[in-house]
């Protein structure tokens, strides 16, 4: 039995890599775009767990078959059972194998979530460089905004042309941002109460930068404010500031952002920029 | 049957003995107790947590920082495990069916022409550095020269196209940031390579085995896969605890206190990108984010992050043995650095 746990291994990791696509929950992890790469991963350790399954049963078969029949075996017989092609293989390896199981427990067990802010306390922020604007102007680079009411922009993008874009077209429109709560960092005016976050990842969880909007509440709309790591969905206008910063590259203060609306909203199915 | 006596790596509970003589002579190949109780406690708790369902996750009230770690345990093994089978199943096709006496023809003889046509050869492994060590074990199983395999293993995950793509796209208007990053890693590996061809030992790099079969017939490619898959596995999941770790317990900010001296600024993005071991597909993206340091310091945090870190120290010494891994990825480390350093100061 005990040989078979390799083979259990991989085909428990395989059926979890399965799961976790078929749920979304990847998404929390990784790109949205590694799908397709996850699915051939997962079937692919679930054919070696059960390919290596079949040849051990064979091979058992064989072994079962030569004895009932009586046919002498080559030299060596009585070892021979346990040699077997499926089981070979990990003899010198240690077991660090069993180790693979510690991610589909993590998985199972603690479900982790998207990274909040925790995370975006600790993380650097992401840079956002000045789109190359020295032949054509940013307006070239940039589709206007679309008409109509309010605007809903990802964090990144908002970030951006709040930094970059000289016809400070945000100053006119309300736009809408999604993201979770990130406290009131230490030292801040109280008429700051809280920012607005969202990490961003390149490959996975592990390379996160955050995007943070700070938000300015003179109206007093959030009177206790959320609560940290709530997802809310804020409707607001860009505060213009005078910019810092020429250096092209040079992570500044968020943008400001003078919040109009606020609404709790379930955790988006793409938890990140 | 040959059974060769290879040191067990990282001393985990490797299981000495079946109930037979025989049987621990020619296959010893159950589990120790503690591996056997580690699995039957990892498969009870993961099917504990399956059925248990969210409510009894959030009465469990998990603290941040674990949550954090656990995100991030969770997301550099997921994200490694596709190159990783990638990696593997490429080896499996180098052992099963590639015309290794072709190649071998094809590559020079000599070292010192070898090992430089092998690290050229590694823009064409499009993955990172998961990927390159099966396909190095793998090329040495099959008797290229030890030194020209791990020439490919440290030039692959960081001059492949889609390495080089990605560096474009996180340093837009730089590419003399692509271009030292391809001179800096084929140079770093390169002089690896050669260092290794004229001082390396033979007893220094343990040979992964291959899977035998009993009646002789060579094994098939999934036996292969199988086989290296299993064997690497629980060190791509050492190393993603490692790094996790790093990820939550030290807090960039840190570090980003101590860029102000260049040549400390170099050795502190060096020594963080073995720490925190990222995909040599999205360092670039991190390296542009520590805006306080020079383009050295983030060129250094580029090469020696795909050649050099925890993920990969701990797979290096599962498929070659802690003897390898404890001279090679110092000697690694300071190529990597000088490299870095020279062709940063020259280009940039």
């Amino acid at each position: 039995m005990s040989r078979a746990y390799p083979r259990i291994v991989l085909g428990v990791l395989g059926i979890a890599v399965l799961v976790v696509v078929a749920t979304g929950q990847y998404t929390s992890y990784v790109r949205a775009g590694t799908w397709p790469a996850l699915v051939i991963t997962g079937l692919t350790l679930v054919v070696l767990a059960g390919h290596g399954a079949l040849r051990e049963w064979q091979h058992h078969d064989a072994v079962r078959r030569t004895r009932t029949f009586g046919v002498p075996a080559e030299s060596g017989h009585s070892g021979h059972g346990h040699t077997g092609p499926a089981h070979t293989g990990h003899a010198h390896t240690g077991s660090t194998w069993v180790l693979l199981l510690a991610p589909v427990a993590c998985l199972a067990l603690l479900a982790p979530p998207s990274l909040g802010s925790y995370s975006a306390a600790r993380a650097p922020d992401a840079v956002l460089a000045a789109p190359d604007t020295t032949d054509i102007g940013f307006e070239d680079l940039w589709e206007p905004l679309p008409a109509g009411g309010v605007v809903p922009l990802p964090l990144s993008e908002f970030i951006t042309r709040a930094r970059w874009d000289d016809s400070k077209e945000l100053e006119r429109r309300t736009v809408r941002l999604t993201g979770f709560v990130l406290p009131r960092p230490v030292g801040r005016a109280g008429d700051e109460p809280w920012q607005l976050a969202r990490m961003g990842i390149n490959c996975c969880a592990a390379d996160a930068t955050v995007y943070r909007v700070r938000m300015a509440d003179p109206g007093g709309l959030t009177v206790t404010d959320p609560a940290a790591d709530s997802w809310v969905e804020v409707e607001g206008r860009w505060v213009s500031e005078p910019a810092a910063a020429t250096d092209p590259v040079a992570v500044a203060e968020p943008p400001l952002l003078r919040i109009e609306r606020v609404r709790s909203v379930p955790v988006p199915e793409q938890p990140y920029d | 049957m040959p059974v060769r006596t290879l040191p067990e790596p990282a001393g985990r509970g490797a299981g000495p003995a079946g109930p037979g003589a025989a049987d621990a002579q020619v296959a010893p190949t159950r589990p120790g107790r503690a591996a056997t109780v580690l699995f039957w406690l990892l498969l009870t708790v993961a099917a504990v947590g399956a059925l248990a369902g969210s409510e009894f996750r959030d009465r469990l009230g998990v603290p941040p920082p674990v949550r954090a770690w656990s995100t991030v345990f969770v997301s550099i093994a997921l994200q490694s495990l596709p190159f990783l089978v990638m990696g593997v199943a490429l080896s499996a096709l180098v052992t099963v069916a590639l015309p290794v006496e072709r190649l071998l023809a094809w590559l020079p003889s000599r070292p010192a022409a070898a090992v430089p046509v092998a690290g050229v050869a590694g823009v064409v492994l499009p993955g990172c550095e998961c990927a390159s060590v099966p396909v190095a074990a793998g090329l040495i199983g099959r008797g290229v020269p030890a030194a020209a395999a791990l020439t490919f293993l440290l030039s692959s995950p960081a001059i492949n196209p889609v390495v080089l793509v990605s560096t474009a796209v996180a340093f837009p208007g730089r590419p003399d940031v692509v271009l030292a990053r391809f001179l800096a890693s084929l140079g770093a590996a390169v002089v690896v390579g050669l260092l290794w061809a004229r001082f390396g030992r033979p007893g220094w790099l343990t040979l992964p085995r291959r899977p035998a079969t009993s009646d002789g017939s060579p094994p098939g490619f999934l036996e292969v896969m199988r086989h290296d898959l299993v064997h690497a596995g629980g060190f791509v999941v050492v190393g993603a605890m490692l790094a996790a770790s790093v990820n939550v317990l030290v807090p960039t900010s840190w570090l980003l206190a101590i860029s102000e001296r260049e040549w400390a600024g170099v050795l502190v993005l060096a020594t963080l990108a073995v720490l925190v071991a990222i995909c040599s597909e999205a360092d670039a993206f991190v390296a542009a984010s520590f805006t306080q340091f020079s383009m050295t310091a983030k060129l250094a945090f580029m090469v020696v992050g795909p050649m050099v870190d925890v993920k990969l120290i701990s797979l290096q010494a599962g498929t070659f043995g802690r003897r390898f891994a404890l001279r090679f990825a110092p000697l690694t480390f300071v190529a990597a650095v000088f490299a870095s350093a020279v062709v940063g100061w020259w280009l940039m």
